[in-house]
């Protein structure tokens, strides 16, 4: 699956305008004894599709309900196109949403539902049928308008709820996990369907979701979110490849996580002691004598019995203890010292596929392809 | 289904309950239409003449007339101010709405001697005469629990989401109730406002106390019972009858059998 | 931006105030209406049970003679104690229908609830007064039964037991308030699981043990306001034992009725009223207490 082209680089926004769509500062929300969101400050670009990804309860759907004005926040400012919203209610704020479980009203048929923020604004009938045409072209379901919502599928039902949020062509668009509710297939065809209507508009989408994938799929950039707080935001690959702490590291992508000490600081590495054993990371700023955590993706490691793959600054010697097929790759988990285990992820089709439960093998990887992370 | 022995006797005993339940039903309609005058079997000949002798009576006619009324005043009056009740009772749950609800259901557990007799006691205190009115106050006490009974259940199962939908997509507050929940409840409002009619239509007991001069059909029906057999009293009960039955099962289709039993 | 500050602050200000008061304003007719023709009449009832009369007048002398007077005529003890056993036998009888009817519905013909559930609602709305004035004619010595059983030849004489007894009053409670009673035991019945049932038959239990042990438990709140409902009901009730209760049957409404409307000596009428309620609040309290123990 290829990367989906981006529509705009990560820093240009469009023609001259530095505006945010949307401007979080320093938003809390509390509900009785939990804290919801505990101090966010965040700026969604024009035009781009930022996805707000975070475990249940890490707060980003109350941030979303936030910004379209369904729950006031405790404090902090909320501002959509320079403009401080806190005060409206959500029917005069500029944006749309489109719920998890689509909310559609189920007394009015499909183009009913479609066309009604256009019957709100008392627009001429003719109007409201070419508009509501227009979007349901776009979603792809011509020909629906008469239809009840009851006697619509998942997915269909989905797009509807889309079409009728876009209808008014709002510059913003809220997404709370629209595609939950979906089966995978139809999930992972929709969000390529997303992304392009995304792109087609140039509206700014804020979309949540549990899903790390979908989120990588479909982003510009991504805000993780955990317990409240925004802990890490950037493009798909900065966050993959470089994730600010264990969590993030743990949520998105595998990682093997090595604990230990910083024991040397040097100008090009780190050397962090695990167990005995002499790690090398990426050079940094963390203190001698800290707990860190190497980080490091299972498919940066590599496998090697004869010492004849690439050099590697790391390398260590060990036995393996599993061995997973997983169809286009194959996992091996290797202990390398007593209760130190690394997992290696390698193509099902490399020389190394061979090996099997109980062999000695070599386990590498380069310093700049993990990460140091303080613990805790 | 299949024919084990439990599921055979299931069936058999619940139609002898039912038959059990509808049988005083099916009777006084039966005798109505009996040609003689007696309620005993035989029946000899169907007629008509009951029925004909009710509506050549004018007193058949005024209690008619003013069961009606009452009926309909009442189910009015519970309907709009039980729906409004509970739209505030069921959006913010808490110790007071609970108490609240109980508060409303009230007069329905107590027994109708009681709400009858309390309200004359007060009617006399307060010098307020007695009239139609009265009559419809005493069952607006008693029809109103069912009211907010019923709307409170279609609320609870009501989906808030979809008003969210609206006032995104920019319906005021008042839009909302307009063009999104008031549609979508009204069946169950009017459903129950139908279930107050014909628990109006039927009600004796609290009448008995709160009534002037002006009477309903079942006082009628009291006063021909305490004065000696008239045959017509079957076609008066009938009609009486056929009316609760019909605007009832009217009422149950609007708010679903779901509505009541949950 | 000033003027959208003033704005701002007249939408918060109406949209918090809305948000506290809207709600107060919503409640405010029913609860004047219950306050006004509810609670103030009942109050006043209960004011005049502790007056006394005097040539026809209601005289503010407090004193609790109406209450003694009650207690001790033995007519009205006899009255009271007649009512509480055939209301008691009533709900009894009520429930023992009530219950296996619901059972049965839930457990066996499920697929079949709701045409039956409206048939159990329909009944409960059809009528009162005449279901009364049916049993009459159904139980008279010319009514449905005896006819019946004067031509099949089974009796000689019309039974007149059937009618102005104890009995009738007993059948005709349970002909109305079975509709009433079902549905409180069908609603504790639906938080009954299915896999709590088969789970313990599968640990062993058989049928009966898995009623008494699961179903029986669990129902028992649902039994309790049914119980309670069907009491009241019939402890309270006028009509019934007037019509069909005959001297057997007859019932303290009866003397409720004659004090305020024949003797006008209301205060002995509501002391009558609300001894008859503490009696029976006392009679539901110690069948809770004695159900919560026992079933478990």
């Amino acid at each position: 699956m290829g990367a989906v082209p981006r529509r705009v680089a990560e820093n240009e926004t469009s023609a001259g305008d530095a505006e945010p769509s949307i401007r979080l500062v320093g938003v809390t929300k509390r509900f009785g004894e939990t804290q919801a969101v505990a101090g966010v400050s965040l700026e969604i670009r024009r035009g781009e599709f930022l996805s707000l990804l975070g475990p249940s309860g890490c707060g980003k759907t109350t941030l979303l309900r936030v910004i379209a004005g369904f729950e006031r926040q405790d404090s902090g400012e909320v501002w959509i196109h320079g403009r401080e919203v806190s005060r409206l209610p959500p029917e005069k704020r500029p944006v749309n949403t489109v719920f998890q479980r689509y909310a559609l009203f189920p007394h009015k048929n499909v183009a009913e539902n479609v066309g009604f923020a256009l019957e709100l604004k008392r627009r001429p009938k003719d109007e409201i049928r070419e508009r509501v045409e227009e979007m349901l072209a776009l979603v792809r379901l011509e020909g629906f308008e008469s239809r009840p919502v009851q006697s619509l599928s998942g997915g269909q039902a989905q797009r509807v709820a889309l079409a009728r949020s876009l209808i008014t062509r709002p510059d913003v668009l809220l997404l709370d996990e629209p595609l939950t509710a979906l089966d995978l297939k139809l999930r992972k065809a929709m969000q390529l369907e997303l992304r392009t209507i995304q792109q087609e508009l140039g509206t700014t989408f804020a979309y949540v979701t549990h899903d790390q994938e979908e989120a990588l799929v479909m982003s510009d950039r991504i805000a993780v979110m955990n317990e409240g707080r925004v802990v890490q935001e950037g493009a798909p690959s900065e966050i993959y490849e470089r994730p600010a702490s264990v969590f993030a590291s743990h949520f998105i992508g595998e990682a093997n996580l090595l604990a230990g000490t910083v024991v040397e600081r040097g100008e090009t590495d780190t050397v962090v002691e695990v167990d005995g054993l002499r790690i090398r990371g990426p050079a940094g700023d963390l203190p001698l004598e800290s707990g860190v955590v190497v980080s490091v993706r299972p498919e940066r490691v590599r496998l090697d019995a004869s010492g004849q793959g690439e050099p590697a600054e790391n390398s260590f010697r060990g036995s393996i203890r599993h061995r997973i097929f997983l169809g286009h790759s194959i996992r091996y988990v290797v202990e390398i010292a007593p209760d130190v285990l690394v997992t290696a992820q390698i193509g099902a089709d490399d020389a190394m596929a061979g090996a099997s439960t109980g062999d000695e093998i070599e386990v590498t990887w380069r310093t700049s392809s993990s990460t140091l992370l303080p613990s805790s | 289904m299949t024919r084990r022995p439990g599921n055979v006797a299931a069936v058999a005993f619940v139609s002898l309950v039912l038959v059990f339940l509808f049988l005083p039903v099916v009777v006084v309609v039966l005798f109505s239409f009996n040609d003689a005058a007696s309620t005993s079997l035989p029946i000899k000949g169907l007629s008509l003449r009951w029925y004909r002798a009710a509506f050549d009576n004018d007193l058949f006619v005024d209690s008619l007339e003013n069961s009606v009324v009452v009926a309909l005043s009442a189910a009015a009056f519970t309907g709009t101010v039980g729906t409004t009740a509970s739209f505030a009772l069921s959006r913010r749950r808490s110790r007071l709405m609970e108490a609240f609800s109980v508060f409303v259901i009230a007069p329905l557990i107590l027994p109708g001697l009681f709400v009858g007799v309390a309200l004359l006691a007060f009617f006399d205190r307060v010098n307020l005469h007695r009239s139609l009115l009265t009559i419809v106050i005493g069952h607006a006490l008693v029809t109103l629990p069912f009211v907010v009974l019923i709307v409170n259940a279609r609320l609870a199962r009501f989906d808030r989401s979809i008003e969210d939908a609206a006032r995104d997509l920019g319906a005021s507050p008042w839009q909302t109730f307009r063009k999104v929940t008031f549609p979508l409840v009204r069946p169950a409002i009017v459903g129950a406002m139908l279930i107050a009619l014909a628990w109006s239509f039927d009600e004796f007991i609290i009448t008995f106390f709160t009534k002037g001069s002006g009477g309903t059909l079942p006082i009628m029906i009291w006063g021909m019972l305490r004065r000696g057999i008239d045959p017509s009293v079957n076609a008066i009960a009938s009609i009486i009858l056929a009316t609760t039955i019909t605007v009832t099962a009217l009422g149950i289709r609007l708010f679903g059998v779901r509505g009541m039993t949950r | 931006m000033a003027n959208v500050e003033l704005d701002a602050a007249a939408v918060v200000l109406s949209r918090r105030a809305r948000e506290r008061w809207f709600p107060a304003l919503q409640l405010a007719p029913v609860a004047a209406f219950l306050t006004i023709f509810f609670v103030i009449p009942l109050g006043i009832f209960l004011v005049y049970s502790f007056w006394i009369t005097r040539r026809y007048e209601l005289v503010a002398d407090w004193t609790v003679a109406s209450y003694s007077e009650a207690l001790h005529e033995p007519a009205y003890r006899r009255l009271l104690w007649n009512t509480l056993l055939v209301a008691a036998i009533a709900s009894a009888c009520t429930l023992a229908i009530a219950y296996p009817f619901a059972y049965a519905i839930h457990f066996r013909l499920r697929r079949y609830r709701e045409p039956l559930l409206f048939l159990v609602l329909l009944a409960l709305f059809s009528g009162y007064l005449v279901k009364i004035y049916a049993w009459k004619t159904i139980l008279g010595n010319r009514g449905f039964i005896n006819e019946a059983l004067l031509r099949l030849g089974l009796i000689d004489d019309p039974l007149s037991f059937l009618l102005y007894s104890r009995p009738a009053a007993v059948v005709t409670f349970v002909n109305f308030l079975v509709p009433l009673a079902v549905l409180p035991i069908y609603a504790s019945l639906q938080n009954v699981a299915d896999e709590q049932v088969e789970a313990a038959r599968d640990l062993g239990a058989r049928g009966l043990a898995a009623f008494r042990r699961i179903t029986l438990p669990l129902t028992r709140d649902g039994l309790l306001v049914a119980f309670a409902f069907t009491f009241i009901i019939a402890a309270g009730d006028y009509v019934t034992p007037q019509l069909v209760g005959g001297t057997s049957g007859a019932m303290i409404g009866k003397a409720v009725v004659s004090t305020f409307g024949v003797t006008f000596n209301w205060p002995l009428g509501s002391a009558l009223a609300f001894l008859t309620l503490l009696a029976v609040v006392l009679v539901l309290v110690g069948t809770r207490k004695l159900v919560t123990r026992t079933v478990r």
